[in-house]
């Protein structure tokens, strides 16, 4: 098979040519160019310090960490504290439980008298119990006058 | 002036740290417009082939140094310029991925408007069937149509065994008859 006979069969009447075009005086300043562009990628770079090499590293966790601390306070201030909130709003449960009257200050403090006159009565109460368990003691256990005067 | 030197003389020079940019200078003078050529046949555009034909030489700088010569110069050449164009249209792919049309598409609806497109009618036509095909068989095509290479050079250059590069080549030229015919 011919090749070459083949070939122009099927594309015959085509120009050899692309058609393709360049600037003018595209050629004349190439090599310039090229050379320029030669030289300057195969400089030596400048001996770089640890910082800043790690640089844009630094600079993304400084970021982060601002960004954190930008959330965290507004969160703080925005957002209000949850238990305190609780403890307001069971209070408020508390006192709308209670019918609203204009208590007086006299009737506060007589409770409160009446409360502590209970508790004193209570300990009263308890400590003579107490003394009738011990007087059944050393009367079962033949004490002596003496001793009972003593502890009474 | 670059003429005045085989490849192995300027890579010699290039070798040499006091003929250094001298040596670089007579390459760029003398492969500067095969490469730019080469590498706007597969990028199409200009500006894109400017890029690309900076940094293949950019590359060839750094790594003439090192180059073992189990080559010819600008065999070594059009592969660097092959693979940093076939790169950037990887890259240039890849930005279209989840566009509606691709990037070959959107050079081939160019090209009628481009400033540095001179072609005729069929021309245009032409290249919008070369940019139908895959880019290693564009590449191919352009070679062997355009340049008119041998098949031994392209398989050096290309890494793939000339029969392939004869089945890809006769391949392109039917999907080129077929698309000039259809349109």
């Amino acid at each position: 098979m011919n090749e070459n006979f083949d070939i122009e069969n099927s594309l015959k009447g085509l120009k050899k040519e692309t058609g393709f075009s360049t600037p003018d005086g595209y050629f004349d300043n190439l090599a310039h160019k090229i050379q320029a562009r030669c030289i300057e990628e195969t400089r030596v770079p400048e001996k770089t310090s640890l910082i800043q090499i790690l640089k844009p590293q630094l600079a993304f966790i400084s970021m982060i960490t601002i960004f954190g601390l930008l959330t965290f306070s507004v969160y703080k201030l925005v957002i209000p504290n949850y238990s305190i909130k609780e403890n307001i709003s069971s209070i408020e449960l508390n006192i709308e439980d209670f019918d609203y009257i204009d208590i007086e200050e006299e009737i506060i403090v007589d409770a409160l008298i009446s409360e502590s006159d209970t508790s004193q009565l209570k300990e009263q109460e308890q400590e003579e119990e107490i003394s009738d368990e011990l007087l059944h003691y050393f009367i079962e256990n033949h004490a002596d006058f003496t001793t009972l005067l003593e502890y009474y | 002036m670059s003429n005045q030197y085989s490849d192995k003389e300027l890579i010699e020079m290039f070798k040499k740290a006091e003929s250094q940019n001298f040596a670089f200078n007579l390459i760029l003078q003398k492969y500067q417009e095969r490469m730019y050529w080469h590498i706007r046949k597969i990028v199409v555009c200009h500006e894109d082939t400017d890029d690309v034909l900076q940094n293949t030489f950019v590359k060839v700088w750094k790594g003439l140094n090192n180059f073992r010569e189990d080559s010819q110069l600008y065999t070594w050449l059009y592969r660097i310029a092959t693979n940093e164009a076939l790169t950037f249209l990887k890259r240039k792919k890849t930005r279209y991925l989840f566009s509606i049309s691709d990037y070959e598409n959107q050079l081939s609806n160019s090209l009628k408007s481009d400033p540095f497109f001179d072609g005729d009618k069929l021309q245009l036509k032409l290249q919008k069937a070369i940019l139908s095909l895959p880019n290693k068989q564009r590449v191919v095509f352009n070679m062997k149509y355009f340049d008119n290479m041998k098949y031994d050079e392209m398989s050096e250059i290309l890494d793939t065994s000339v029969g392939a590069l004869k089945a890809s080549y006769h391949h392109a030229v039917k999907k080129i008859e077929k698309y000039i015919l259809d349109n």
